[in-house]
């Protein structure tokens, strides 16, 4: 694989990553609410 | 007057007219300062992305790429996505949760210090006034090339725009018309893309072309152009460069005051969090497209000189008329959207972090008027230092804004994550941080010392600042004040803990994750596989 190639993933991919870890932050942080309110 | 410069001065009355009319709306100093903090997310956005990207986005880097350099910028913003939802996640969220005017002022707060306040306020005022300083002059120097007018008098009429609204509106008017001028400039950017490419002879031939192009061999490689007489020797260099001013950058945008100072605006912290996703996504479309695209003016006309006004020559050149009058438009909506916010936050800072007695004994109404008298004041002393300073647009830009990457950062993330960082540590920190990065640019600017990759001034002064916070925290113990402050930051409203909003946040993170994948499916088709076929060949 060349460096154009792997910059070509890496630069979506660590978009989608961010949005993944996002995902997960949030998710888990909004679940403690949840379980709070019942 | 050309008919570029008629269709510019109509975007400049639109700015005016919209901004004096928010300023209708103002009836307190929440609503001058915070815009009454009930900012939708689209107004975020537009604040936040516009008061990020200036002439620096759409003429220095739009020159880098042209140059030779465009996939080591793209590596750079790419670490940059990293700032964004960082900042708001584990800074931002909590300090519109704090609920104060200013970041300085939330600084004070937190650790019960005056002091902290001021010598924050001192450094926006100094770091932010050189960034606004030197964005003026930018935006000057393109509005004297525009009319043919003298540097002087396209001066004057460009701070006339943005002080006319910043000064009677305040947050109010800088937002909407922040946010007008990010769809400007992401309308131009997008609308310019397929000309580019037409006149270099159409896609994906003009791809294909560049990356063999003799003058600049590697222009679209990874590491762009190295060597002797480039602006990097090796790919590894370029690699580290890319690397190391990415987390710089990131850190810009999880922390600087015209950042942060946004998020004081927002609705609810679910803006925050969205509007932060949103800048991410947004950023990562326009350079990514835009700047490929930028290349292939190579293939139109090699010689533009200085690069930094490649995007400008399009727009005289092998635009349409109309096309030209927007790019034209969009560039000077992005210098003066930053301009606007900067002016605001120095201002803000003056009345409200320096002068704090100020605020005491007035009601709201005297102390509204006051602000923007201030305001005013600050913004005719800007005019004047910037009409005698020599026009040195990039290096007090760049200085400014990596400024308060190691100024702030780390007492930004451990005011909210730090159980022992005091009130001493939060000031030495950020004293040393921003003496340590002034020397060493200084030395960089004026003496011509030159550091290595690794160790730049801002990494330099993000080091000592940790090293300053450590000290002093060691040397003091956190207040009952102190510590109170910080455990009721960590008390989530209860409205914010709404099911349908957070079922709509959540929505953002996988528009995010969608966005990546658009990024890697279009980044293949338009830029690799055309480059792949032609290197091969």
């Amino acid at each position: 694989m060349n460096g154009e190639l792997i910059f070509t993933i890496c630069y979506g991919g660590l978009a989608f990553l961010v949005g993944a870890y996002a995902h997960w932050a949030l998710g888990k942080e909004y679940k403690t609410y949840e379980s709070n309110n019942k | 007057m050309s008919i570029y410069a008629i269709g510019v001065f109509l975007t400049f009355v639109l700015y005016i007219v919209v901004g004096n009319y928010a300023g209708r709306a103002v009836k307190d100093v929440d609503d001058y300062y915070v815009s009454g903090r009930n900012a939708p997310t689209v107004l975020i956005v537009g604040t936040l992305v516009a008061s990020y990207l200036s002439t620096v986005a759409f003429m220095g880097e739009t020159g880098f790429s042209y140059e030779g350099y465009v996939i080591p910028l793209l590596i750079l913003i790419m670490i940059t996505f990293l700032g964004y939802f960082g900042g708001a996640y584990y800074f931002g969220r909590f300090i519109r949760r704090a609920k104060a005017l200013t970041i300085p002022e939330y600084f004070g707060r937190r650790f019960d210090s005056s002091t902290l306040q001021m010598v924050s306020g001192i450094i926006n005022v100094v770091g932010i006034g050189a960034y606004l300083v030197a964005v003026t002059q930018g935006s000057a120097i393109l509005m004297s090339e525009l009319l043919g007018t003298s540097y002087g008098l396209s001066l004057l009429i460009v701070w006339a725009v943005y002080t006319s609204f910043c000064f009677y509106s305040g947050s109010k008017g800088v937002i909407l018309t922040d946010t007008i001028m990010f769809f400007f400039f992401v309308l131009m950017s997008f609308i310019a893309i397929p000309f580019i490419y037409k006149a270099a002879g159409g896609w994906p031939q003009a791809i294909m072309k560049t990356a063999v192009l003799a003058e600049k061999p590697d222009i679209l490689s990874w590491h762009g152009l190295t060597g002797v007489n480039n602006y990097m020797g090796t790919p590894t260099d370029v690699l580290v460069w890319a690397i190391v001013l990415g987390l710089v950058w990131a850190a810009v945008l999880a922390v600087s005051p015209w950042q942060t100072s946004r998020y004081l605006m927002a609705k609810n912290e679910h803006t925050v969090i969205r509007s932060a996703i949103m800048g991410t996504i947004a950023i990562g479309f326009i350079y990514c497209f835009l700047h490929i695209s930028m290349t292939t003016l190579n293939l139109v006309n090699p010689n533009i000189s200085p690069s930094e006004t490649a995007f400008i020559w399009s727009a005289f050149n092998i635009f349409p008329t109309w096309l030209g009058i927007v790019v034209l438009g969009g560039i000077m909506a992005s210098a003066l959207s930053s301009c606007s916010t900067f002016l605001s936050l120095v201002g803000f800072s003056v009345s409200n972090d320096i002068i704090p007695h100020l605020s005491k004994n007035h009601n709201n109404k005297e102390l509204l008027r006051m602000s923007r008298m201030v305001m005013l004041i600050v913004g005719l002393v800007t005019l004047v230092i910037t009409y005698f300073q020599p026009p040195a647009v990039m290096w007090i830009g760049y200085f400014a804004a990596t400024l308060f990457a190691a100024t702030y950062g780390v007492v930004s993330f451990m005011s909210i994550w730090s159980k022992k960082i005091t009130a001493k540590g939060a000031l030495w920190g950020i004293i040393a941080g921003f003496v340590v990065v002034a020397v060493t640019e200084g030395l960089k600017s004026f003496g011509g010392v030159s550091y290595p990759v690794y160790f730049r001034p801002p990494i330099l002064g993000a080091v000592a600042s940790y090293i300053g916070v450590l000290i002093g925290s060691k040397l003091s113990q956190p207040t009952e004040a102190e510590k109170k402050y910080r455990e009721n930051l960590f008390i989530v409203p209860e409205e914010e803990k709404s099911p349908v909003e957070i079922k709509r946040t959540r929505l953002y993170p996988k528009l995010l994750m969608i966005s990546g994948i658009i990024f890697v499916i279009g980044m293949y088709f338009l830029y690799y596989h055309p480059y792949s076929i032609a290197v091969l060949k």
